[in-house]
């Protein structure tokens, strides 16, 4: 007989996956430094399951949590540099006027 | 090598982050072209938090007027992560622990609420930023 899981409530700390999942999407999708905090929380939160202070069925959100985090980061940073190098460049060439 | 990427994290990250901070604020506003905002970009309209850099770096030269224009909650939101750099310090030191995720998530829920908000009466007010 094996036996029943804790329930969510027997776990010391709230979970964070939602948040960090909220925090990572609106990094994609506006500013790519919430990507950051959403990244910093989901592995906060990952770390958390694994030392069982958080509810482990968390673990699937704080994983996309953290991989939209890492996509957040690395478009919002391709952007700052393509808008400080290339873009400049091109609307210099164009005739606008 | 571990012990020394953990000394590195732990000792010395939080007292890069100021300098970078400042270095950014006074170069992203500085630079020319459109927008990268996604949201921006997709609906020609700001997004709850356009506006944040280039209010840091109005406040950076001094000019309180334009950062206030450019986004009011800058004024809450720096004191904000003042007080969140000087937790993480105390917090890498071992001199407090770190706050619970409850009180992280109400923070969060409450400023989701003051952008969204805000953003919401700028934008019937047309006083949102420029994009």
């Amino acid at each position: 007989m094996t036996a029943m899981p804790p329930a969510a409530s027997a776990y010391p700390e709230k979970s964070q996956a939602t948040t960090a999942m909220v925090l990572s999407i609106f990094g994609l999708l506006c500013c790519g430094i919430l990507g950051v905090v959403g990244l910093i929380m989901a592995n906060t939160e990952k770390q958390a399951i694994a030392a069982g202070r958080r509810d482990p069925a968390n673990q699937g959100t704080a994983q996309a949590a953290y991989v939209i985090g890492i996509v957040a980061i690395a478009l919002w940073v391709i952007g700052l540099i393509v808008q400080a190098t290339v873009l400049p460049s091109v609307f210099d060439q164009l005739d606008l006027g | 090598m571990t012990a020394f990427v953990t000394t590195v994290r732990r000792r010395w990250a939080p007292w890069a982050l100021p300098p970078l901070l400042v270095a950014f604020v006074s170069w992203k506003p500085a630079s020319t072209g459109p927008t990268i905002c996604p949201f921006a970009v997709a609906t020609g309209h700001a997004c709850p938090l356009c506006g944040g850099t280039r209010a840091a770096s109005a406040l950076l030269r001094g000019d309180v007027d334009l950062a206030w224009q450019m986004h009011p909650l800058i004024f809450a939101i720096l004191p904000l992560m003042a007080f969140g750099w000087i937790s993480w310090i105390g917090v890498t030191r071992g001199w407090w622990n770190p706050p619970s995720s409850r009180t992280t998530n109400i923070v969060a829920a409450v400023l989701g609420v003051a952008f969204f908000g805000l953003w919401g009466l700028r934008a019937l007010s047309g006083t949102l930023p420029p994009v």
